[in-house]
């Protein structure tokens, strides 16, 4: 374990060990200025931190938790498990996947380093909307803009390189036999995730350039008076199906734990794969559901309104598949299990929401209010956040090679919950409330009691995360031995030990037309699954948990 | 974590350039942050100096063939088998300098739309500068074209001319652009003189930064073709590398009508 060797690997699993240690250190900065904004409006007229201070949690707490938590989550999970799913030993270009982690780590860094300069941290929201972010208007930010924007360009610089690695790597190194129908739906929703970032990173690239052309070099983009709404236009086509891309790496884990935790094949496969295509072609056409107020024509309003309605229909039938593949299933509570099941009606109301968001007339009057961000955080807390902190607790034995406490998974599980709804729901009650605001008049009580009703949840929600820190910390250290294939998983990274070797395969796997593995590695551990297009039967019990004789 | 003594992390499987090259990007933007509080000068060259040698350093080791990916044997590739692993990677490259580009001349198009005035075409940007830096461009691709036809013949002789031709002529362009940028200052039209300064600045800056990119790309394979490196069995990169500096050239036949001609 020593120190050059991580800084100098290029071998997928060490990266994505070191994406997913950095996107939660990242990710806890991220949560606690969510914290501060949240002592700062539970009680009414308070002024615990001053209001620059607030606009700037505001905006670093979005820009982190959407680029710099989730993102390199999901990019974690692919450098561990998309080779080894595909049947291969590494990444198709192995320097370039280091350079991206390195890239996307300093970029963080310098980014939030400008909380260090004077003016401080970026404070225009997470939008960056022109023309606030011209020198015109926020020259006492410049530390904050440059350098956020800044970061944001290395971290595109980071995602393009792991996108051309992954695309390369996957469709040209899949083991023999591997077909694109067979690959598990995980690499399959990355998939859609690497089209849509292959696509809109760059215009994120136009956007951010320009923006700090306009600062460094003295171009006048933004001030200008089309500045603003192409701000806008540039801002979400990269911004919406950036939801996208967060959010369909988090399906492919529900995908993959609600299969092997029911016991049951994914109930329709190719119509998921189907739904997938559809909806990542939709996601780049239906940005402008985001600036329905902004002065574009009636026609561009209405054929936004009807494109985000009809984008819920694939979103709807991917769910229907989850929900139906439990029929019947043999379900088993674990935790990665109690993540999935639980994010589906919290996924169901932040879905829901959105549609009466995507309606231009609603939109006129929820725009900018706390419905808003209490809509995107139902969506992005579950179906993003949960869902790979299951597939954390699902891919932990396989990752360390020891179990978790399940007392201390399934606590933290009913904490999040039971935390998330307690944070989140109150601000749909106060739909009246503008967003991003410091503090409010103890005129309004409701406004009070629902704020200090969600203070109380966000408390909640972050002792749940401490056990998680707790648990991950001391079953990585001391937990009881994991067994290959302890969840009887059928994609195959389980037919290898846990942890895998540093090169996963010693013969190359081979995969026979009825999708089974033909090669197993190490026969003891390897359950035999055989897919009888109905149930699957595996000869793992609930005693392989306890202990391994290793 | 896994037995260190196995191939994976064999010192042919690590580089250190990688975190160079990064931590040299972060210092630059570092520098220049501490350059506009009026003390990071210093560091801002130390930030280039770190930045362009890690590049080095990884060209270096590409080319010494310090560092060696696994290879693995064909499995599924369809619908890809046709293409080699490296030429496809080239390609999603391009796929994504495609949209970069595609959406820097739609936003440059927005813009004039959307304008109250322009300048008329020939009285801001001479088009008689950038009908000469097209040719440049076009015949570039000529003599790159001779070189690779060389090699494949065998005669490396014939590469390295190509190559020092193309080089020329890449170099040939950039100068023409400073000159005219130059021209361009004296007369008090700079990068602040409204959005038709700004649009065409930084299109053909954004431009100008992938044709050096592509000098150092020659630069890399001149010295590798004297070195021996290139040769009739193996020019894959230089291949690959052609399709990026034939796609500068092509984007360029965009940008060239678009700022000097409409």
């Amino acid at each position: 374990m020593n120190i050059v060797r991580w800084l100098t690997t290029t071998n997928h699993k060490d990266i994505g060990i070191l994406y997913i240690l950095a996107a939660f250190l990242l990710g806890a900065i991220g949560g606690l200025l969510g914290m501060v904004m949240k002592a700062q409006t539970t009680l009414p007229e308070l002024s615990l931190i001053s209001a620059s201070f607030y606009n700037q949690s505001v905006s670093v707490h979005g820009l982190v938790m959407v680029l710099w938590f989730v993102s390199p989550l999901f990019l974690g999970f692919a450098n561990y498990m998309i080779p080894m799913m595909i049947g291969c030993r590494d990444l198709a270009f192995p320097r370039l996947n280091a350079m991206s982690f390195w890239m996307f780590l300093f970029g963080g860094l310098v980014a939030a380093s400008a909380f260090f300069f004077p003016g401080g941290a970026i404070a225009t929201g997470w939008t960056i909307y022109a023309p606030l972010n011209t020198p015109q208007y926020s020259a006492g930010n410049a530390f904050g803009i440059v350098l956020g924007v800044a970061g944001a360009a290395m971290l595109i610089i980071a995602i393009t390189l792991g996108t051309i690695n992954f695309v390369t790597t996957i469709a040209h190194m899949r083991a023999p036999g591997m077909t694109l129908l067979k690959m598990p739906l995980f690499v399959w929703f990355f998939i859609a995730t690497l089209a849509i970032m292959l696509y809109v990173f760059p215009v994120l690239g136009v956007a951010g350039l320009t923006l700090l052309s306009d600062w460094l070099l003295g171009t006048n983009f933004y001030a200008s008076p089309h500045g603003a709404l192409l701000w806008a236009h540039l801002f979400w086509i990269f911004g919406h199906p950036e939801v996208y891309v967060i959010l369909f790496p988090g399906l492919g884990v529900v995908a993959e734990v609600i299969s092997v935790f029911s016991r049951r094949p994914i109930y329709g496969k190719n119509i998921i794969i189907t739904c997938i295509i559809i909806s990542t072609i939709m996601s780049l056409i239906v940005w402008g559901h985001h600036m329905f107020v902004t002065g574009v024509s009636a026609g561009w309003r209405i054929y936004m309104s009807i494109m985000t309605e009809l984008i819920s229909i694939p979103f709807g039938i991917i769910v229907l598949c989850f929900i139906a593949t439990l029929w019947k299933g043999s379900i088993r509570f674990k935790t990665p299990m109690m993540f999935i099941l639980g994010i589906i009606p919290l996924f169901l109301i932040g879905g829901a929401t959105g549609v009466f968001n995507s309606s231009a007339a609603l939109d006129y009057s929820i725009r900018g209010t706390y419905w808003i961000i209490a809509h995107f955080h139902y969506v992005l807390v579950p179906a993003v956040a949960m869902t790979l902190i299951g597939g954390i607790y699902y891919w932990f034995p396989k990752m360390t090679g020891r179990m978790y406490s399940e007392k201390l998974g399934h606590t933290h599980f009913w904490l999040t919950f039971i935390g998330m709804n307690l944070t989140y729901f109150p601000w749909f009650l106060i739909s009246e409330m503008p967003r991003r605001m410091v503090t409010y008049s103890a005129t309004q009580t409701t406004w009070a009691e629902m704020h200090l009703l969600s203070s109380v949840g966000a408390v909640i929600l972050l002792l749940g995360q401490i056990i998680f820190v707790i648990n991950m910390i001391s079953s990585g250290l001391k937990g009881p031995r994991a067994l290959s294939n302890p969840w009887g998983g059928y994609s195959l990274e389980w037919t290898v030990s846990s942890p895998p070797p540093a090169s996963t395969f010693l013969k190359r796997p081979i995969i026979t037309e009825q999708g089974r593995v033909k090669y197993s590695f190490y026969p003891t551990s390897w359950a035999h699954l055989e897919n009888d297009g109905g149930r699957i039967e595996s000869n793992i019990d609930e005693t392989d948990f306890k202990e391994d004789s290793d | 974590m896994s037995e260190s003594s196995h191939a994976n992390h064999n010192p042919s499987h690590m580089s250190i350039w990688p975190i160079v090259i990064s931590l040299g990007l972060a210092l630059v933007f570092w520098g220049i942050a501490a350059y506009l509080l009026g003390v990071g000068l210093p560091l801002l060259i130390l930030a280039l100096i770190i930045l362009v040698g890690g590049i080095l350093g990884y060209l270096k080791e590409t080319m010494q063939g310090n560092f060696v990916a696994i290879e693995e044997q064909r499995g599924a590739q369809w619908p890809f088998e046709s293409l080699s692993k490296l030429k496809l990677g080239v390609w999603v490259f391009l796929a994504g300098d495609i949209m970069l580009f595609g959406l820097m001349v739609g936003v440059d198009i927005y813009l004039r739309l959307g304008a109250v005035s322009w300048p008329d075409a020939g009285t801001v940007f001479s088009i008689s500068h950038g009908a000469l830096m097209t040719y440049l461009l076009l015949a570039s691709t000529l003599t790159f074209g001779y070189g690779v036809i060389s090699i494949r013949n065998g005669s490396s002789k014939g590469l390295i001319i190509g190559l020092v031709l193309t080089l020329i002529l890449g170099a040939g362009f950039l100068v023409i652009k400073l000159l005219e940028w130059g021209e361009l200052f004296s007369h008090g039209f700079n990068l602040s003189s409204g959005l038709a300064a700004s649009t065409y600045f930084f299109t053909t800056g954004l431009h100008g930064l992938h044709v050096l990119i592509g000098i150092v790309g020659l630069a890399y394979f001149i010295l590798g073709s004297i070195l021996g490196n290139v040769t009739k069995e193996k020019h894959e990169t230089l291949i690959l590398f052609g399709v990026y500096w034939i796609f500068v050239d092509i984007v360029w036949l965009f940008i060239f009508p678009i700022m000097y001609l409409w």
